[in-house]
């Protein structure tokens, strides 16, 4: 099926894989996989062992589930709530993760050294990351969602378990902290 | 805080937005492998003769088919057409493994004659039941048209 129609909605192709057409459940996997992936990496302190094993889990399990998807969000928003609380539960267990604000205690530098005129992305991605990784998790997840991924603010609340009045807190102080963060690149 | 073009934070969040994971095609191959290898629950369906009896010899030798396989039968048979697929199939089997009842929860495109739809549905199924469970399988089979698309059924 998936070869046959490549333009196929996400609605056809899960009636197909709740019926057990793999095919089908395939080309969603290969449709929502790589973002889903992107997004794991960047939550889990940019490791590519961990972002693996949790959109692989987060997509057997979906593929176990399917029935559970009663399309009250979008198949993408459904999906990643599924990576988000296997990150959860794999970050919980493998290193603390500062989750309220106030916890956040670290240092902001300040951008006194001379300016990168013209730097490259994987660099650039490398100073993402590390600004990342300071950020608390919940503000991690909102700004990567929303700028990234480009889910709306309903969206990024369903993914997350939480309200959109939380996810719009998350995000002001995540983009604030990274722009601070960031501005030693200017 | 709004971004300006051209801060190092817009044109990170370029890049990472633009990044495209190196290793997505082995993670994939591990995923679509791994669904492969997942067993479904599934029950076995015993094989009917046409005089209804389950003995295929003389000494109660029996056929059992998975209720997988029938599954897969019956939905590659009702991915019919642009006008109508399959949402939902449920069988009913017995505790003597005999398949009692099937139910097919139909998508119809808009603008499909859905009695002349669900008729052609059961007619599918049974044909494939008869060809599968062998002559003698006639359980009912109830067809629901749950849902109508606009468009190809198969796409939309």
């Amino acid at each position: 099926m998936a070869d046959d129609l490549p333009s196929t909605s996400d609605g056809a192709l899960v009636r197909a894989a709740r019926l057990g057409d793999e095919a089908a459940f395939g080309e969603l996997v290969d449709r929502y996989g790589p973002g889903m992936l992107r997004y794991a990496r960047r939550l889990v302190n940019g490791s590519d062992a961990d972002a693996g094993e949790v959109v692989q889990e987060a997509l057997i399990s979906a593929w176990k589930s399917l029935d559970s998807f009663r399309g009250e969000s979008s198949l993408k928003t459904w999906l990643f709530r599924l990576v988000h609380r296997r990150a959860v539960d794999l970050m919980r267990h493998r290193r603390p993760t500062p989750i309220d604000d106030e916890l956040l205690s670290r240092a902001v530098k300040v951008a006194d050294d001379n300016p990168l005129q013209d730097v490259l992305d994987s660099e650039l991605l490398e100073a993402l990351q590390q600004a990342l990784d300071e950020l608390p998790w919940n503000q991690r997840s909102a700004w990567l969602l929303r700028e990234v991924e480009g889910l709306g603010y309903d969206e990024i609340a369903l993914a997350m378990g939480t309200t959109v009045g939380a996810v719009r807190g998350h995000l002001h102080r995540g983009r604030r902290q990274l722009a601070e963060r960031m501005a030693r690149w200017r | 805080m709004a971004m300006s073009p051209g801060t190092p934070l817009e044109r990170a969040t370029a890049a990472a937005r633009a990044e495209q994971p190196e290793d997505w095609p082995a993670v994939s191959d591990s995923i679509k492998r791994k669904v492969r290898e997942t067993v479904l629950p599934a029950r076995r369906i015993a094989y009917v003769s046409a005089d209804g009896s389950l003995d295929q010899d003389e000494h109660g030798s029996r056929t059992h088919v998975s209720s997988r396989v029938l599954l897969a039968r019956l939905r590659d048979a009702l991915r019919f057409g642009p006008d109508l697929a399959a949402e939902r199939i449920d069988l009913t089997i017995g505790d003597d493994d005999l398949l009692t009842r099937v139910e097919v929860d139909l998508v119809c495109a808009y603008d499909t004659d859905v009695r002349q739809a669900a008729d052609l549905a059961r007619s599918l199924v049974e044909g494939v039941l008869v060809e599968v469970l062998g002559p003698g399988a006639r359980p009912p089979v109830d067809v629901h048209v749950t849902d109508v698309v606009v468009g190809d059924v198969r796409r939309d």
